[in-house]
């Protein structure tokens, strides 16, 4: 009987390992896009190494960096977007990190603990490298008061993108329609009694609530410390904020924000039958690989106020280059940061419709002569914040994304859904 | 019957024990066969590399997680013994707990019933002589070789919430709608479109396991159930379900372990959402681990979910011995 037992409990331990063995999630796409053999350095990179224009321009500025020298070999791994934050735990954590991640500031907070700060290597460049990079560009890459890496790229997604066929259509003028929160929604009403969908709101997830925060801010929140960010987002200004939001789905102005995430909300868009949307500059490019039809009815403003003349929100974001704790070759790294945030690699960007962090770029004809950048330049210099950051973000979002999802879907009444999650954020 | 037949066996001969005058080498007694004896080393070569495969990819792992949970992982994975920290602090807030123990349990309740009875279904029907049966069986295979990430895109896809996506495109065509469903995005629905993904993944499985337990009965048995005057239902619960029981418990079990720890469908298809209604036990350690970055949280309860899945797979393996017994 005891055998039996035994033999009993090792099945059972044997069958489960063998099932749970691959518990987790999938590792989807990391692969080396380099046949070179590897050199001193090893470049980490997301959304660089995607097949799209800075992907190509990231494989050309590393290739371009090789040639440049004989001391230094990069060689790039390719990580998506979505698995940059797990790719950084994961290898650092197993002490074998890339020299070199391309993460966006706001995940600064967060992934602090796994990056090393480089204040003496800006230290070390001097005065004029330093004053190279615009205020706001630094500031991206400041968190706790220190330099955390090179920024190479600034954005907002809060630039509303308007569909000019549908707002015609319906008789919607789009600077009136933007003027404030009352206009906002009549002209929504106006485009759905057109028979045409107003607009898409996102909130399928937590990253989703980064297209939220402006709102919040438009509504009256001070976003700007993250010590005050619970409070902010707990005022009666900012449950009017969430009922706003929660009412564009319930009155039918916005399909189910709880089931849309960016790629449904670009398709959508680009089908050419949608009026507003809120995105960034690089929105063209991704319109264009669904439906290139979409270019030529393009227009872009800004989200409204709630007042007229009131104030609204850009929460700024971008991409900068850092390096992981535990770095091997921290120094070349740096190196190869500063070929790939150069005057030449920022006009680069600028040319593939991202903001540049150079002042002297930025400045320059590449961006000013290029309307939407420029429109999107003025957004972040007259209304920018920095995207909230903290290191409890992650489940901050979580909590906030999950109580408008109830709300929308009418679990709990948008006051209720409001004031549990204000609790759970006062638990943090 | 079985019992009986047991009843009716004679009792096997058993050896005539050596005496004590054998075992000394009386006259007349058969000499005792020299017991070979294995040495250590040849132990070693045996069962050494065995030994060193189980412990390395077995045991350590184990042993390492189960530490872990005890240990202040949360700096940096210092793994300094920190006793029940990480417990404690997964149960100081229960409410996140309790949501997706119950999603869990109606996601892998639902999803192994329905796999089993599917997958039953389907065997019973491919076992007959159904026309263009290795066709079907071809095709009600192909869900099951389909990668678990390409399965809940393609799931995606049909479940999407304009009438671009198939099934609100379907609907919309036969007049039963007219604006799209958003089913990915209500809290009524996307539990069991998740539920519905890893069905539709999980049935072949079932299917062809207990379609090759079926093919294992003997036809003879059904015949004489038949000459016996046994319809279709009495042949069903007296043979066919005896005959296909211990598979039948064994890749439920399996099954379950799969949808226990099921991921990759949940992430992709609703993140947790909407409203937290399909957050499981799984998709909950990964957001502890990887998006809160709560290290102690998040290996606690993956030994939590360990020793559910172990207690569960000994309870129905238990079950099926057992039932082999009866």
């Amino acid at each position: 009987m005891r055998k039996q037992k035994n033999v009993l409990f090792s099945l059972s331990v044997v069958t489960v390992l063998a099932v749970t063995a691959a518990c987790g999630p999938d590792s989807s796409g990391t692969s080396s896009d380099s046949g070179e053999p590897a050199g001193d350095i090893t470049v980490t990179s997301w959304r660089f190494a995607d097949p799209s224009a800075v992907g190509t321009l990231h494989l050309e500025l590393i290739d371009g960096f090789n040639e440049s020298q004989d001391a230094i070999n990069v060689t790039t791994e390719a990580i998506p977007y979505n698995d940059v934050n797990t790719e950084l735990v994961n290898s650092v954590l197993s002490g074998a990190p890339a020299d070199l991640v391309a993460i966006g500031p706001s995940e600064l907070a967060s992934n602090a603990e796994y990056l090393q700060p480089v204040d003496d290597f800006w230290e070390a460049e001097g005065a004029e490298f330093q004053d190279a990079f615009s205020e706001t560009a630094r500031a991206l890459a400041t968190h706790d008061g220190q330099l955390w890496g090179i920024p190479i790229e600034m954005s907002t997604t809060d630039g509303m993108w308007f569909n000019k066929d549908v707002l015609a259509d319906s008789g919607v003028d789009p600077e009136q329609a933007v003027s404030s929160w009352e206009n906002f929604r009549a002209a929504l009403e106006q485009i759905k009694a057109a028979g045409h969908t107003p607009m898409l709101f996102e909130a399928a997830n937590a990253t989703r609530m980064d297209r939220h925060w402006s709102w919040y801010v438009a509504g009256g929140a001070d976003l700007t410390d993250p010590d005050q960010y619970v409070e902010q987002m707990c005022t009666p200004e900012s449950e009017e904020t969430f009922t706003f939001l929660t009412d564009l789905y319930l009155d039918g102005l916005t399909p189910n924000p709880a089931g849309i995430a960016y790629d449904e909300a670009t398709r959508q868009f680009s089908a050419g039958d949608v009026g507003f949307y809120a995105d960034g500059p690089w929105a063209p490019t991704t319109y264009e690989a669904y439906d290139a039809s979409i270019l030529d009815k393009l227009g872009y403003t800004h989200l409204p106020p709630k007042e007229e003349g009131g104030g609204y929100g850009a929460n700024v974001d971008g991409l900068l280059w850092a390096i992981p704790k535990g770095s091997a070759n921290p120094e070349a790294a740096w190196e190869v940061m500063k070929f790939m945030s150069s005057v030449d690699a920022e006009e680069r960007q600028a040319a593939n419709g991202n903001l540049p962090t150079r002042t002297e770029v930025l400045q320059s004809a590449v961006v000013a002569d290029d309307p939407m950048l420029a429109h999107f330049g003025a957004l972040i210099d007259e209304h920018g914040y920095p995207r909230p950051r903290a290191d409890f973000i992650g489940e901050f979002k979580q909590i906030f994304i999950t109580a408008y999802q109830a709300a929308v879907t009418e679990q709990q009444s948008p006051a209720d859904a409001h004031a549990s999650a204000c609790d759970q954020l006062r638990g943090l | 019957m079985s019992g009986t037949r047991r009843m009716e066996r004679p009792a096997p001969e058993r050896p005539a024990t050596p005496t004590a005058a054998g075992a000394t080498g009386a006259p007349g007694s058969r000499p005792r066969p020299r017991r070979r004896t294995v040495s250590a080393g040849d132990r070693a070569i045996f069962f050494g590399p065995l030994m060193v495969v189980l412990v390395g990819m077995l045991a350590f792992p184990i042993g390492f997680a189960l530490y872990a949970s005890f240990a202040d992982v949360d700096n940096l994975f210092s793994l300094e013994f920190a006793g029940a920290a990480n417990y404690q602090e997964l149960f100081e807030r229960p409410a996140d707990l309790v949501t997706p123990f119950l999603n869990t349990l109606r996601f892998v309740g639902v999803s192994v019933a329905a796999a089993l009875v599917l997958g039953f279904g389907g065997a019973l029907l491919l076992n007959t002589t159904l026309r263009g049966r290795r066709w079907f069986r071809s095709a009600l295979l192909f869900p099951w070789v389909i990668p678990t990430v390409l399965v809940a895109l393609l799931w995606r896809w049909i479940m999407d919430s304009n009438l671009g996506g198939a099934f609100n495109g379907l609907l919309a065509e036969v007049g039963i709608i007219d604006d799209p469903v958003s089913w990915l995005g209500s809290p009524d629905w996307a539990p069991w479109v998740i539920i519905l993904a890893q069905v539709w993944h999980g049935f072949p499985f079932v299917m062809i396991m207990l379609l090759a337990a079926l093919q294992a009965i003997p036809d003879e048995l059904y015949e004489a159930a038949a000459v016996d005057g046994a319809g279709p239902v009495r042949q069903l619960t007296a043979i066919t379900w005896p005959g296909v029981r211990p598979i039948f418990v064994l890749v439920g079990t399996l099954e379950g372990l799969y949808a226990f720890r099921e991921f990759a469908t949940i992430d992709v298809l609703t993140k947790g959402g909407p409203a937290g209604s399909t957050e499981v036990l799984a998709t909950q350690v990964y957001r502890l681990f990887f998006e809160y970055h709560q290290f102690g949280k998040a290996v606690a309860l993956a030994a939590l979910m360990f020793l559910l899945a172990l207690l569960a797979t000994t309870f129905f393996l238990r079950l099926s011995i057992r039932g082999d017994e009866d």
